[in-house]
């Protein structure tokens, strides 16, 4: 047998790819509002057959361990791993290790991942939009309450904040022990509070206790997405899809040809929709904006 | 190929398959669940003719039981070893007490998918026969408690054995076409006497289930298939044929055990029915003769199982189903009595987390066992179970 056919043959096998770019895996819940609008700009930026696998998993797949394990195997195998929307961004950074990430839209996010330097990404909120929403409000102070590795985004929000003129009260959150405490302090002196999505903070007794003490204060609550509004938090953002989309195929270009990102973690780009819970807008007698930009969610 | 060289050559890549992963070249990623079952009432009647209870040192009795089991516990290894191939075990632990009663390896197999249409599997394989055999023997996989009775105590689930399948997929106007072939080691005689293929003794000695081994008496091979149409009309709908075939002893033809399925699943607007129909025919096996005085004999029967998520419960959905069975085994040239089993079963499922199912059913069997020349022996059961099963 020639030695170039042997060779390729062996290549082939071993599954040794030449090209220097990484290969990149998507994973997208099948009926994520983000799939198309994120998917089509990625696949434009990679053309290659080989070079984008798309895969896609249903909710009731995650449920099934044996189904669970080998979209798993599938993704621990991945060379660069992109997550879009929050489902597949929970299921990757809650159970993936070892593999570069990239994700999409997310909204809860745990700030140990977001501190690990192997997790990048795109918030799905604008803290400029989201600010700009609760400047037309309220005006005061506005509590912060963030956890270790949300540092950034705790600075934008603080820089954003005191320049529409609110003054800024904080409080860096790393146990649940320290919830209370802290709440009770953010409540008592603040207009409406900021919250970031980690899930010590977003979900469970943490978000329970939070949305509790904030009703019965009638403070509000800026959360990361639109599972907290739904809950009792007042406000979020969801992100200009095809902007994000736009951003994101430039970042993974980026990060698969092995360069580094101006900003491991951003939040989204401008241009978002205001989401807010109408029920306790109707019972704090507020009048908020109409039109595209603000969306009510019962 | 002869069996035993198949058998060594998937023991060689299993092998290989497991050296590489260990070598660090793959990572594995372990999933599982656990089923806990508590029998909160069970009361048996067993009964019939005199001479046929002699036979099994029987006398007419009743009984009661409650109890609680840890009823299964499987720990999932799946590994991607490249693009397109993966490896996949399933170990299960059954009858746990202090220790553990039995462990099983329900499937072992490399599994290469080499186009988007066409897929192989290598090793011990869960035999695409039916759509519960491969879509719901788990308990996670499905609303209702207990599986049915005839196709899980006699016929034994999963069907699973050393081998290969071949699967082809592709797209028509009706829906998806998926069309399996298998070639597996096969259904043996019973352990206890290699001249038979099924006893009529009580208990244990009529399932068919310990004759499923990787190694046992019978050089034959197995083959079969699964033609079936998923995706109709877009929706989840599936409609399908399957097939097995295989000498149960050596002899050839002679001594042949051919299965038989139909089934039908739909889910559609929360909805989801399941109906299985299952035709068995085995030639000359004098062990089961005498029961239905043929060497000869056929058995025809059906499951059905439906549920609906009716209810929410504090946001939990909770679903009720439904379930039958019914089975008829008689021998081909008559003579002889018919063996009959009927299953009834009705309950509910909780979901208080996407990947916890809390279950409750009740459920009521009748059977009845000829015996020729004695008359029949008869079992009526009523059962009320309790079980959660948890995926991890």
């Amino acid at each position: 047998m020639p030695r170039a056919l042997m060779t390729a043959l062996l290549l082939a096998a071993a599954g040794t790819s030449s090209a220097a770019e990484r290969k990149v895996t998507v994973l997208v819940e099948a009926r994520d509002a983000l799939k198309a609008s994120v998917l089509a700009p990625l696949r434009k930026a990679f053309p290659g057959a080989d070079a984008l696998r798309v895969r896609e998993f249903e909710s009731s797949e995650t449920a099934d361990p044996i189904r669970r394990g080998r979209l798993l195997s599938v993704l621990q195998n991945s060379e660069l791993l992109v997550a879009v929307g929050d489902p597949a961004t929970e299921l990757v950074l809650g159970e993936i290790e070892d593999v570069p990430i990239y994700f999409v839209g997310g909204s809860l996010v745990s700030g140990s991942r977001l501190a690990s330097p192997s997790v990048a990404g795109i918030l799905s909120y604008d803290v400029d939009g989201l600010l700009d929403a609760v400047g037309r409000l309220w005006s005061g102070r506005l509590g912060l309450a963030f956890t270790p590795g949300y540092e950034a985004v705790a600075a934008a929000v603080r820089s954003g904040a005191k320049a529409r003129g609110f003054a800024v009260v904080e409080r860096r959150i790393a146990s649940q022990k320290e919830i209370p405490s802290a709440v009770r302090e953010l409540l008592e002196r603040s207009q409406a509070l900021w919250v970031v999505g980690d899930p010590l903070l977003a979900r469970g007794a943490g978000f329970q206790f939070l949305v509790e003490r904030s009703l019965s204060r009638r403070v509000p609550i800026v959360a990361a997405g639109p599972w907290e509004v739904r809950r009792g938090a007042f406000v979020t953002s969801e992100p200009a899809a095809d902007a994000l989309g736009a951003e994101a195929a430039g970042a993974v270009k980026s990060l698969a040809a092995g360069r580094e990102l101006p900003a491991r973690v951003r939040t989204a780009p401008p241009g978002g929709t205001v989401v807010y819970n109408g029920a306790l807008a109707e019972k704090w007698g507020l009048r908020l904006p109409g039109g595209a930009a603000w969306r009510v969610l019962h | 190929m002869h069996p035993r060289r198949l058998r060594l050559r998937t023991a060689a890549l299993l092998v290989a398959a497991l050296l590489k992963a260990a070598a660090g070249e793959a990572k594995i990623v372990f999933t599982g669940y656990g089923n806990f079952q508590m029998t909160a009432h069970q009361s048996t009647r067993i009964h019939g003719d005199a001479p046929a209870l002699a036979a099994f040192k029987l006398t007419e009795t009743s009984a009661k039981a409650r109890g609680f089991a840890l009823d299964s516990v499987g720990l999932f290894a799946t590994t991607n070893l490249k693009e397109n191939l993966d490896f996949l075990v399933d170990f299960t632990y059954r009858k746990i007490g202090s220790t553990t009663g039995e462990t099983r390896i329900q499937y072992a197999f490399l599994e290469h998918t080499p186009r988007p249409d066409w897929r192989y599997r290598i090793g011990k394989i869960t035999l695409p026969f039916g759509y519960y055999n491969q879509k719901r023997f788990y308990s996670f996989q499905r609303v209702e408690l207990s599986a049915p009775i005839f196709q899980s105590a006699i016929l034994g689930l999963p069907i699973s054995d050393v081998g290969a399948t071949l699967q082809k997929r592709f797209e028509s106007k009706a829906g998806r076409v998926e069309a399996d072939v298998y070639a597996v080691n096969g259904y043996g005689a019973t352990p206890a006497d290699s001249k038979k293929f099924r006893s009529a003794t009580l208990p244990g000695a009529i399932s068919l289930a310990s004759n499923l081994v990787p190694s046992n008496n019978n050089e034959n091979i197995a083959l079969g298939g699964r033609l079936g149409l998923a995706r109709i009309a877009g929706r989840d709908l599936e409609a399908g044929g399957s097939y097995y075939g295989g000498a149960w002893e050596g002899g050839g033809t002679s001594k042949l055990f051919q299965m038989a399925n139909g089934h039908v699943h739909a889910g559609v607007g929360g909805l989801d029915f399941l109906a299985e129909y299952l035709h068995l025919d085995v030639l000359a096996d004098p062990g089961f003769a005498a029961a239905v005085g043929d060497s000869h004999w056929t058995t025809d029967g059906y499951f059905m199982t439906a549920s609906y998520p009716l209810w929410q419960v504090r946001g939990m959905p909770l679903i009720p189903f439904v379930s039958s069975e019914g089975y008829v085994t008689r021998g081909v040239h008559g003579g002889g009595g018919q063996e009959r089993l009927q299953g009834y079963r009705a309950g509910l499922c909780l979901l208080p987390l996407e990947n916890i199912r809390v279950k409750l059913e009740y459920g009521y069997l009748k059977y009845v066992l000829p015996l020729v020349g004695l008359g029949d022996l008869k079992l009526d059961s009523h059962s009320a179970l309790l079980a959660m099963t948890l995926a991890f």
